[in-house]
């Protein structure tokens, strides 16, 4: 919708508000201009106190030398607002003072009516641009706003990244790319024996994304309490994703629970990437899984549990398609044989060790192309039988 | 990226081109959209894309959703094995159509 262009004319002469309306007519009958008289500083000022303008004509001589702080000062409270003096030829001098305390521009007496509306017109055009780079700005910082909310969001629903307990050695990690997306891990021990560890990858970006991960993340660590089956919890919460899911947003996910006594882990699969296993002397592997479905499309899923049994100094790594599918300046992606070979060359290394060079490795391939997607991984080296001293 | 559209047999078929992640979904979305609010026999050629995220995966399910709640049809076609590979990780291969082409397609319009 155009609004009016709201100008405030300041002059004592009476004369001249008869003849802005009688010259403006056309304009303030079709409401392109909206105007308001003043004949002194004082009614100025209260016209301010109800409402702003975009324009301010002045006549010099009404705002006098101290009016050249009264504009100037006006020119601070409304930056937006263009301002236009009215002088005659002998106030050269005062014009050029007005002129460098902040007036925009000026017309002079006697007024040539068309140069009135010529620079009238011309002000009005320079304020909608600048309104409306105000609303284009106000847009923009609305946006980063709701980056930076949804980075915070996405932080803060992560878990500390290390854990050393008795055979296990735990290290997770998230390199958020530019625009925040909606990777998330998770662990948690559920009894003195077991740590269950989560891996996801929220479909979409930003607040939406974060906060659909929230939900998710909630689901999964409650209802692997209620559930001791990884496949009966993902059942469970993707029953309750669907139901409130209006959005078509869906998650990737690896729900694994580390048995310390069984040296076992039983994992299921919603649709994400299978666990690569590291043992040295070996070349790596991805655990075999059927691969469910992402989790909040479909409630009718059934999902299956698989038991992998842990060599004594195997690694185990879950992490989102962020890793094989970080592209180079051309394009390119870095791929499952690349990712295999860094795994094979740090088998014996800890966690962190393993993890770092890993993303070191998709650093150089990247070579500076900005990366598009989250990299998030959770890795787990499982050394002995001893059980965790871990309540 | 680019999404081609043309009519055959009355049914839409809408070829992406190039690659649809987070940043070109909302054309391919657009793209779809449109299309399923003219026609609701709708088929996808992936013959000319070469690589699809989650968010494009998303469109073709709030696509397909539309269209089952529209009683239209969906026709996922010509996927390459690494698009496949992407449909079948997430799980979408069981709930959407995908056919090898647009010849074995046509009979699941009616």
């Amino acid at each position: 919708m155009a609004t009016s262009t709201k100008i405030l004319v300041l002059d004592d002469e009476k004369d001249t508000e008869d003849l802005f309306l009688q010259k403006f007519r056309h304009q303030i009958t079709e409401e392109a201009y909206e105007f308001a008289f003043a004949t002194s500083q004082e009614e100025v000022q209260k016209h301010f106190e109800i409402e702003t303008f975009d324009i301010f004509i002045s006549d010099i001589n009404v705002a006098g030398m101290d009016g050249i702080n009264f504009i100037s000062q006006l020119r601070k409270s409304y930056p937006l607002m263009r301002t236009i003096v009215i002088s005659a030829y002998g106030d050269i001098n005062t014009l050029r003072a007005v002129m460098r305390c902040g007036a925009h521009d000026f017309v002079i007496k006697p007024i040539d009516f068309n140069d009135l509306l010529d620079t009238v017109r011309k002000t009005t055009k320079i304020v909608a641009s600048m309104k409306q780079m105000e609303a284009t700005t106000k847009k923009l910082s609305a946006i980063s706003d709701e980056l930076d909310v949804s980075a915070k969001l996405q932080r803060s629903i992560l878990p500390g990244n290390i854990v050393k307990s008795g055979s296990i050695e735990l290290f997770a990690d998230t390199i958020p790319a530019a625009e925040v997306g909606g990777d998330f891990y998770d662990y948690f021990w559920l009894s003195e024996r077991k740590l269950g560890i989560v891996m996801a990858d929220v479909s979409g970006k930003n607040v939406s994304a974060a906060m659909f991960a929230t939900i998710a993340k909630t689901l999964i660590k409650s209802f692997s309490r209620i559930y001791a089956s990884p496949a009966e919890c993902f059942k469970n919460v993707n029953i309750t994703l669907c139901a409130e899911n209006v959005t078509t947003m869906f998650v990737t996910a690896m729900y694994g629970i580390i048995d310390t006594e069984k040296n076992e882990i039983t994992y299921t699969n919603a649709g994400h990437l299978p666990i690569a296993v590291i043992i040295s002397g070996q070349d790596p592997c991805f655990l075999e899984c059927d691969p469910g479905m992402a989790l909040g499309i479909f409630e009718e899923v059934e999902f299956i549990d698989h038991t992998h049994c842990f060599s004594p100094g195997e690694t185990i790594l879950m992490y989102t398609d962020g890793v094989p599918e970080a592209a180079d300046p051309d394009g390119a992606e870095y791929d499952f044989e690349r990712f295999a070979a860094v795994l094979a060359k740090n088998a014996k290394a800890s966690p962190n060790a393993l993890t770092q060079e890993l993303i070191k490795s998709i650093r150089q391939f990247a070579n500076g192309a900005p990366q598009s997607d989250d990299i998030t991984t959770l890795c787990v080296k499982y050394r002995t039988r001893i059980t965790p001293n871990v309540v | 990226m680019e999404v081609k559209s043309a009519n055959d047999s009355g049914i839409t078929v809408i070829t992406p081109m190039g690659r649809v992640d987070t940043s070109t979904a909302k054309v391919f979305e657009d793209a779809v959209m449109a299309a399923a609010d003219a026609n609701g026999k709708i088929a996808i050629s992936f013959d000319s894309i070469d690589y699809i995220s989650s968010a494009g995966l998303r469109v073709v399910l709030m696509l397909g959703k539309k269209l089952k709640a529209s009683n239209g049809t969906l026709v996922l076609i010509n996927m390459p094995e690494k698009i496949f590979s992407v449909f079948k990780m997430s799980g979408f291969d069981k709930i959407l159509k995908i056919c090898a082409n647009f010849d074995e397609a046509k009979p699941l319009f009616g």
